[in-house]
């Protein structure tokens, strides 16, 4: 144990020195705290402006809407548009990657598919359409495991196809 | 982003709702230190259990902070250093009735504050009753009266 100062005839572990770094210290903790508030704010750990992307496929048939930082347990979403003119049948089959499906809890798909297929590495989602307008589908996800996810979607004809990442914060 | 608008939003439901109820509803602890501790517990419960219910995962995560608690303090015991570091250390904001008004304000305690404390821990009147006043560790402002 260290030995106590004497300050007048008070006995005390009093320390200045250190408690000038203490609170220059603090001052900074303050500044990455502060920091930390604006990030969360602007999305950067999920759910706000840095976090929302979009990706179209070559022939712009296909466009994903998501998040490139999402947080585990947290509900995301994955929002993917079908152009019309891509809408050749009466079904449309969107594929999503089985290794992303697997990172994450699917909560529900909206609307319901008419049916799931397992193809290969990919799931297949059938949907009915109506022809001449655009095919909106929502995807409503709680990622489960952490870190970067890699992920793609494509469409069964034509292949059209968009990956994107995602960084799942624990 | 909704995350902190929660956070804020709360803060100040309660802030505001526990002004308004008064100082008997809170009794010991102030409106600030309420609030802090509760909801920092509230905030942080299902982020450590993440939905797991078993006793298992219950006596885990209990052992383990038991244990995490136990090695600060072995670590505190054997270097003082950690120990400051940790805890902070006391310091003399009034020295024989020199009030050392930098270091109040460093450490945001005011008159008020040590007014307070020397009312309630040695039953003193003035600042002038006061011969040294220290902020401790815990942030707590104790008081050694002048003799008379």
């Amino acid at each position: 144990m260290e030995e106590p100062q004497e300050v007048g005839d008070l006995e005390i572990h009093q320390d200045l020195p250190f408690e000038r770094r203490n609170w220059r210290a603090q001052r900074i903790g303050w500044a990455v705290i502060g920091l930390f508030v604006l990030a969360g704010l602007a999305g950067l750990f999920g759910r706000g402006p840095l976090a929302s992307a979009t990706r179209t496929s070559q022939r712009g048939a296909l466009r994903v809407d998501y998040e490139r930082f999402t947080r585990h347990g947290s509900p995301a979403e994955l929002r993917v548009t079908v152009a019309p003119q891509a809408l050749e049948a009466a079904t449309v089959r969107i594929l999503v990657s089985l290794s992303y499906l697997q990172g994450l809890q699917v909560e529900g798909v909206e609307p319901p598919p008419e049916s799931v297929l397992i193809s290969g590495d990919y799931l297949v989602y059938s949907f009915d359409v109506e022809a001449g307008q655009p095919a909106r589908i929502l995807f409503r996800v709680i990622p489960d495991q952490y870190f970067l996810r890699t992920a793609e979607v494509g469409l069964t004809h034509g292949r059209e196809r968009v990956g994107f990442r995602q960084f799942v914060f624990p | 982003m909704d995350t902190v608008f929660r956070g804020v939003f709360v803060y100040v439901f309660l802030l505001v709702l526990f002004r308004i109820a008064g100082k008997r509803t809170l009794g010991q602890i102030s409106t600030f230190d309420l609030v802090l501790t509760l909801i920092v517990s509230e905030a942080i419960q299902q982020a450590m259990v993440d939905s797991d219910n078993s006793l298992t995962g219950a006596a885990l995560l209990v052992v383990t902070l038991v244990g995490m608690n136990v090695v600060v303090s072995l670590l505190k015991q054997r270097f003082p250093r950690f120990e400051r570091v940790l805890e902070d250390a006391p310091i003399v904001i009034i020295e024989d009735g020199r009030i050392h008004r930098g270091r109040m304000d460093k450490e945001r305690v005011d008159e008020q504050d040590v007014l307070s404390a020397a009312r309630q821990l040695q039953g003193l009147a003035t600042l002038k009753d006061v011969r040294y006043a220290v902020v401790e560790k815990d942030g707590h402002v104790t008081i050694v009266p002048k003799k008379n």
